[in-house]
């Protein structure tokens, strides 16, 4: 018996329940040839300005134990260009897409869903209010509940399709930005984005990244992840979709027990482009082991 | 729709100290591969959670299913890879990014310049010159601070019946005493018409190469911070000059390695050590 790996997300009806995160995966044209695109439950994209931005000088990565900062800053082709040249591909490709959408104001997040909601092609928007890399890059939504429901709320009259609402870790009371985005409207809150570290090379005595802070991800934040997603699980009713250090199918079910109803990968796609298939595929034999016949009875299941 | 897997274990063939015990050659059994001179290997220790991130290795020779890096142990993860015997395996991506130029017309003379171990590519890249047909004579100059550290000096002059190799060391233990640089200058014609300089080295040797020679048409093989080495992350992008706005950065993975010398904000390069 193959275990059915099939959820819903809000509006979304995904195959697998793995997503691929924003940031990690570029448009998705990139792994062409690379990963079978379709065996991916849903694809979130590069976060989208208004305008393009040229991001972060220069080191931008630094490597910590099991880990990496990254302090890119939103590089990005701006929603326009996105539309001309990335939604054609796009399109074409058997798997949901999520456009994942930052804005320094609330007049941007809302002009740059705007424009994407004219478009066909995308199932839905992740609304980025965690980036921690530029000024402002949205984490003022995302550390205050008022204004984190309030561009949801914003968002929510733009989008059609699935709205998600990616959170930040860099918070005291995670549970109280997922309510908010709730009460705004969000079908699924996604979490979590990366958490500000720093790193400061002892031979030059100077910091390892240009902006000094920069964003934690990989193994090294897994457990924090697991607390956030499962803080959150006991705060709202709509679907998480977790992540954090995720690289193989059982740390997803890690996430999925905890009340993740999907996982998303993120770092493991830039040390193995087919990261999130392999994480499908562990996942599906982690369940036909334990004889467990759909991924949807795990939801929460370590809650008991 | 069926893709083949586009990472895979490698095998090590090979794995030993050179001159210099710093400096370590390895041989991987890749089968047969098409990598291009100034492309790299993203290499990984399998199943490794610390170090976490592939590191980018200049391809330094290939042939008969075999694929060479020469490393310098200066991590976690090179002196990890140090202490692998023949036999154990590596996760390989690649080969990426873009190599040296290998179209075009035929050059009348192409200088190959290479400062400690970023000479790795360079013997590999005149044998591809030379094959091809792509240079009438072909020049290899390489520097390191003292002899030890000339890297493989010993393959190199034995390549002389059709290649013009010479050697500089900082401290004139062998070879012409100074830089590269100063060696480039100093057999360097006048006018340069009909010269090209292919170059490998750190930062600063490739900055000065770009500031001391600036009419002469020079590729670099830059190094950067890398994440995916697919030209998905941003994250080693480095300043190129003369853009506004976006384009201003340029990823090493995927638009490099190798650049036009001319193109780079070297000021900016070397303000961020990278």
């Amino acid at each position: 018996m193959t275990p059915d790996l099939s959820v819903r997300v809000g509006p979304l009806a995904l195959k697998t329940p793995v997503f691929v995160s924003s940031g990690t995966f570029g448009y998705a044209s990139e792994y062409e040839g690379l990963v079978d695109l379709s065996a991916i439950g849903a694809i979130v994209v590069k976060s989208l300005t208004l305008d393009p931005r040229e991001g972060n000088k220069p080191p931008r990565i630094a490597e910590t134990p099991s880990g990496m900062l990254n302090s890119i800053g939103l590089q990005n082709v701006g929603v326009d260009a996105f539309i001309a040249d990335k939604l054609p591909f796009l399109r074409r490709i058997p798997v949901p897409v999520l456009a994942n959408v930052a804005g320094a104001t609330l007049d941007e997040y809302e002009a740059v869903c705007r424009k994407l909601g004219d478009h066909q092609g995308l199932a839905g928007v992740e609304v980025n209010i965690s980036c921690p890399n530029v000024k402002h890059g949205g984490m003022e939504f995302g550390t205050n509940p008022t204004a984190a429901e309030e561009v949801t709320r914003r968002c929510r009259k733009i989008v059609k399709g699935a709205l998600v609402v990616k959170l930040s870790p860099n918070v005291t009371d995670i549970a109280s930005i997922a309510r908010a985005a709730e009460a705004g409207g969000a079908d699924a809150v996604s979490l979590v984005n990366t958490f500000l570290g720093a790193a400061i090379d002892t031979a030059t005595r100077r910091p390892k990244l240009s902006t000094v802070f920069g964003g934690l991800s990989g193994p090294a934040i897994r457990p924090l992840a697991v607390r956030c997603v499962w803080q959150v699980a006991g705060a709202v009713k709509i679907p998480i979709i977790g992540m954090g250090g995720i690289m193989t199918g059982e740390d997803a079910a890690e996430f999925i027990l905890a009340g993740a109803t999907a996982v998303s990968v993120g770092t493991a796609s830039f040390l193995d482009p087919a990261a999130a298939v392999a994480v499908t595929d562990g996942l599906r034999e982690y369940l036909a082991r334990h004889r467990i016949a759909s991924v949807k009875e795990l939801v929460g299941a370590a809650r008991g | 729709m069926s893709v083949a897997a586009p990472t895979r274990l490698v095998r090590i063939a090979g794995n030993r100290p050179l001159q210099d015990a710093d400096f370590r050659e390895l041989v991987l059994e890749t089968g047969e591969l098409a990598a291009q001179p100034g492309q790299f290997v993203h290499l990984r220790i399998p199943g490794s959670r610390d170090p976490l991130l592939r590191r980018p290795f200049s391809v330094a020779g290939l042939g008969h299913g075999k694929l060479t890096i020469v490393y310098k142990r200066v991590g976690q993860l090179t002196s990890r890879l140090a202490a692998l015997e023949p036999g154990a395996e590596l996760d390989l991506f690649g080969p990426r990014g873009h190599g040296y130029r290998l179209d075009g017309p035929k050059t009348p003379l192409a200088f190959l310049v290479g400062g400690g171990y970023g000479a790795a590519p360079l013997l590999f890249l005149a044998r591809r010159l030379h094959a091809d047909g792509l240079a009438a004579r072909i020049v290899l100059l390489v520097g390191a601070r003292s002899a030890p550290q000339l890297l493989w000096r010993d393959r190199i002059e034995a390549e002389q019946s059709w290649l013009t190799a010479e050697f500089a060391t900082e401290d004139g233990s062998f070879g012409e005493k100074g830089t590269v640089l100063d060696l480039l200058d100093a057999r360097l014609p006048r006018p340069t018409t009909g010269v090209r300089v292919c170059a490998c080295g750190p930062s600063p040797m490739l900055a000065a190469l770009a500031a001391g020679f600036p009419n002469v048409p020079a590729e670099v093989a830059a190094e950067g911070h890398m994440g995916c080495g697919m030209g998905v992350c941003q994250g080693c992008v480095l300043p190129m000059r003369g853009q506004d706005g976006v384009g201003r950065y340029a990823r090493v993975c995927h638009d490099g390695p190798v650049f036009d010398a001319r193109a780079i904000d070297w000021p900016a390069v070397l303000e961020a050590k990278l």
